[in-house]
């Protein structure tokens, strides 16, 4: 269940491109929620995740992250925070459970049982090269990397997208049990399918054009869930007035 | 009719790839240019010289460009668009001739400041135009075969032209007997006086224009067929991101909790150990060759080991860029760890990654009747080290804007030298630097592998810092498949 303490903490931040601006938008998670970032295409999902991680460097307006800044944070903030990506960002000669090793070294949170079981659970063959993983193991194997030292936050980005009905069924049942019992944490993903939204968010935050638009939440979510109308109520509300 | 539909965007495409580095680098030669009529002596020779090792750089852009088409399989998009191969081609070795332009500009400003004021206008009119159109025309033609080799046979590494272009011929000519070489020698000769011969004619010259240009188109046409039948072929393989994988080692990484810095180490070390596998058994087979092969083959040999030397530690540099291109390196910044920490891990690697390199180095020296020294070997060590380790920091945080802050930095130490000493100090320079290694033994090396990297772990722990992975190459191939799609 959500409490009260605050994970991410966003105010008016701007993102500035040539032909694109994110924002100025505002948003908090606190502990125990799950938060999923809908929109479209170019909606800017990616550069808001990249923002929050600290992974985005040129940005204006504050962003709190377990009690810090991102990008004046000291090194050791990062292992609170946990990002998984469509690959693992790693040399490509590497097998998986080489990667695995690398990062218990720099991880000191790092758990390597509950790596081990994670891995079990998905059914990844952690011998394989990460060059040579196919999207489907190569979402899993980012996942563990980000998920196996429990992190305070944990942002994925797209994690459902391209993979197979199996293989996206066996990571949804996964992040619901992950986060299920966790008060302390808090998952925030992006992503364009509304059955994962179905499945495990909280909460939806719904971006267009580089603005969030609304939220679905409490009520109104389990009231959408309840009679099937929650694409309706996305599809309305990304879309915009006529 | 040949149908050239797409070949001005794949032109401009190529322009437009090197266009920052071509407008700082084109800007420093202009300056150059127009510095050296105004500046005399050892002072005129700074800035042009400057000039022409910045339009150096520029040779090598549209083979940086041809490696990431081929590292993230933009080719094959290319691939899919309306366009015939071999006008994609030409279009790429049109532009990519362009590019380098700026190097005819700089050779003129070095011509200029290092011509004799008393020759005659005919030679000075060769030395100051006709020298940098040769040279241009050369440079512009060895690139067009580099591009088309590298993209027809899949070199994704660019190691083999050097050693290609300095020492085939060299290996070619001592493989002949004496007598063919000097007849060949001779044969050349004459014909380079025959030339000259009917050059001196109106009627002469206008042939031999003829001629070159006839050569030249054929040489363009050639090498654009072959870089099309690159296109053609290629195939995208995810599993080798710039990095052909060959069989993994039995032995694997495994935590041992002792730090991230002796992890980020063994990182590199494990990945370096799969790349240069290759180059370490070649490694090996020349120091055989050297020592007991046949004397054709043994200076070539001795003059490849220490190009094969400095490559195994400057690998660390290679697997940085590669990071730097396809954007696994933000999974070493986003470590829990100080950026510092993680330099110091990739000068370890690199300090071990010489040491095979440095010894290999001494046996080189031994073999040419040189005594074994401890400190030969060190100061062989520190030099690999210091220059893979610039490498591999200066390339992590270089962009192309600060190229002209770094050739006025030179200018300005250069100029003051030469100010202090008069416009011998260049000699003295190169005199101090030649004599030095035998004056202090292996302290300077020592020194300057000190020095580098006390400088070097916080610019390689700024420049990790403010890697941001751009989707820039992505985004502007979408944006020119669009452009060639609609038009």
């Amino acid at each position: 269940m959500p409490n009260d303490t605050p994970i991410v903490t966003v105010q008016d931040l701007t993102v500035r491109y040539p032909g694109f601006t994110l924002g100025p938008l505002s948003l908090t998670i606190t502990g125990g929620e799950t938060v999923a970032l809908l929109g479209a295409n170019a909606a800017g999902k990616t550069t808001l995740l990249r923002a929050i991680t600290g992974r985005l460097r040129t940005r204006e307006g504050r962003v709190e992250v377990v009690g810090r800044d991102p990008l004046k944070a000291p090194p050791m903030w990062r292992a609170r925070v946990g990002f998984a990506s469509e690959k693992p960002q790693v040399d490509a000669a590497l097998r998986v459970r080489e990667w695995y090793a690398f990062l218990a070294d720099c991880y000191p949170t790092w758990d390597s049982a509950y790596q081990r079981e994670l891995t079990e659970r998905l059914h990844l063959d952690d011998s394989e090269r990460i060059g040579t993983l196919s999207r489907g193991s190569a979402v899993k194997a980012a996942y563990i990397g980000a998920e196996s030292y429990r992190p305070e936050l944990l942002v994925l980005d797209e994690p459902t997208n391209g993979l197979d009905p199996v293989v996206r069924a066996e990571l949804l049942a996964l992040l619901r049990s992950c986060f299920a019992a966790a008060p302390a944490r808090a998952l925030l993903f992006s992503s364009h399918l509304l059955d994962d939204v179905e499945a495990l968010c909280d909460r939806a935050l719904l971006l267009r054009d580089g603005r969030l638009i609304d939220e679905i939440a409490g009520p109104v979510l389990t009231e959408a869930r309840a009679s099937g109308s929650l694409t309706a109520l996305v599809a309305d509300a990304l879309r915009g007035p006529a | 009719m040949i149908d050239l539909h797409g070949f001005v965007p794949c032109c401009r495409r190529e322009l437009r790839r090197s266009r920052k580095l071509l407008a700082w680098v084109g800007g420093a030669t202009v300056v150059a240019l127009l510095l050296t009529p105004v500046l005399h002596g050892a002072m005129a020779i700074i800035p042009a010289a400057l000039a022409c090792f910045g339009a150096a750089l520029l040779w090598f852009a549209p083979l940086g460009h041809l490696a990431t088409d081929r590292v993230l399989g933009h080719l094959e998009s290319d691939r899919a668009l309306p366009v015939a191969f071999r006008v994609m081609a030409a279009g790429r070795l049109l532009g990519a001739s362009l590019t380098t332009l700026p190097l005819m500009l700089a050779v003129t400003a070095l011509m200029l400041s290092v011509r004799t004021a008393g020759a005659s206008a005919v030679v000075s009119f060769g030395v100051v135009f006709a020298v940098p159109a040769l040279l241009q025309l050369l440079a512009i033609v060895a690139l067009w075969w580099v591009l088309a080799i590298n993209s027809r046979w899949s070199l994704r590494r660019l190691w083999w032209i050097i050693p290609g272009f300095g020492l085939l011929p060299q290996l070619v000519l001592t493989l002949f007997p004496e007598r063919l070489t000097d007849a060949l020698q001779a044969r050349i000769l004459d014909l380079v006086n025959a030339l000259v011969e009917t050059a001196a004619s109106p009627g002469g010259l206008a042939m031999l224009g003829v001629l070159a240009a006839a050569l030249l188109f054929a040489s363009f046409a050639g090498a654009a067929m072959l870089f099309a039948s690159g296109i053609e072929r290629y195939r995208f393989d995810p599993t080798q991101l710039g990095m052909p994988l060959a069989r993994a080692p039995r032995r694997e990484l495994r935590a041992m909790r002792r730090g991230p810095l002796l992890a980020v180490m063994r990182l590199r070390l494990r990945v370096a150990t799969e790349q240069f596998r290759r180059e370490l058994l070649v490694l090996a087979v020349g120091l055989v060759v050297a020592a007991v092969g046949p004397p054709a083959l043994r200076d070539v040999a001795r003059s490849y080991v220490p190009v094969l030397a400095t490559v195994l530690p400057a690998g660390i540099a290679f697997q940085l860029f590669l990071g730097r291109a396809t954007g696994s390196l933000i999974g070493m910044q986003q470590l829990p760890v100080s950026g510092r920490v993680v330099a110091l891990g990739h000068l370890l690697a690199i300090a071990l990654l010489a040491l095979p390199g440095a010894i290999a180095l001494q046996l080189l020296r031994e073999l040419r009747g040189e005594t074994f020294s401890l400190l030969a070997l060190a100061s062989s060590w520190a030099w690999l080290v210091t220059l893979a380790w610039l490498t591999a920091a200066i390339g992590l945080w270089f962009k192309p804007k600060y190229l002209v802050g770094m050739m006025l930095a030179v200018f300005i130490a250069l100029a003051a030298g030469v100010m202090l000493m008069g416009d011998d100090s260049l000699g003295a320079i190169v005199r101090v630097v030649r004599t030095s290694p035998r004056l202090v033994g292996a302290g300077l090396p020592l020194l300057a592998m000190v020095v580098s990297a006390v400088l070097g772990v916080p610019l390689f722990a700024a420049a990790l810092a403010r890697y941001t992975p751009g989707t820039e190459p992505d985004q502007r191939l979408y944006q020119f498949q669009n452009r060639v799609g609609r038009s």
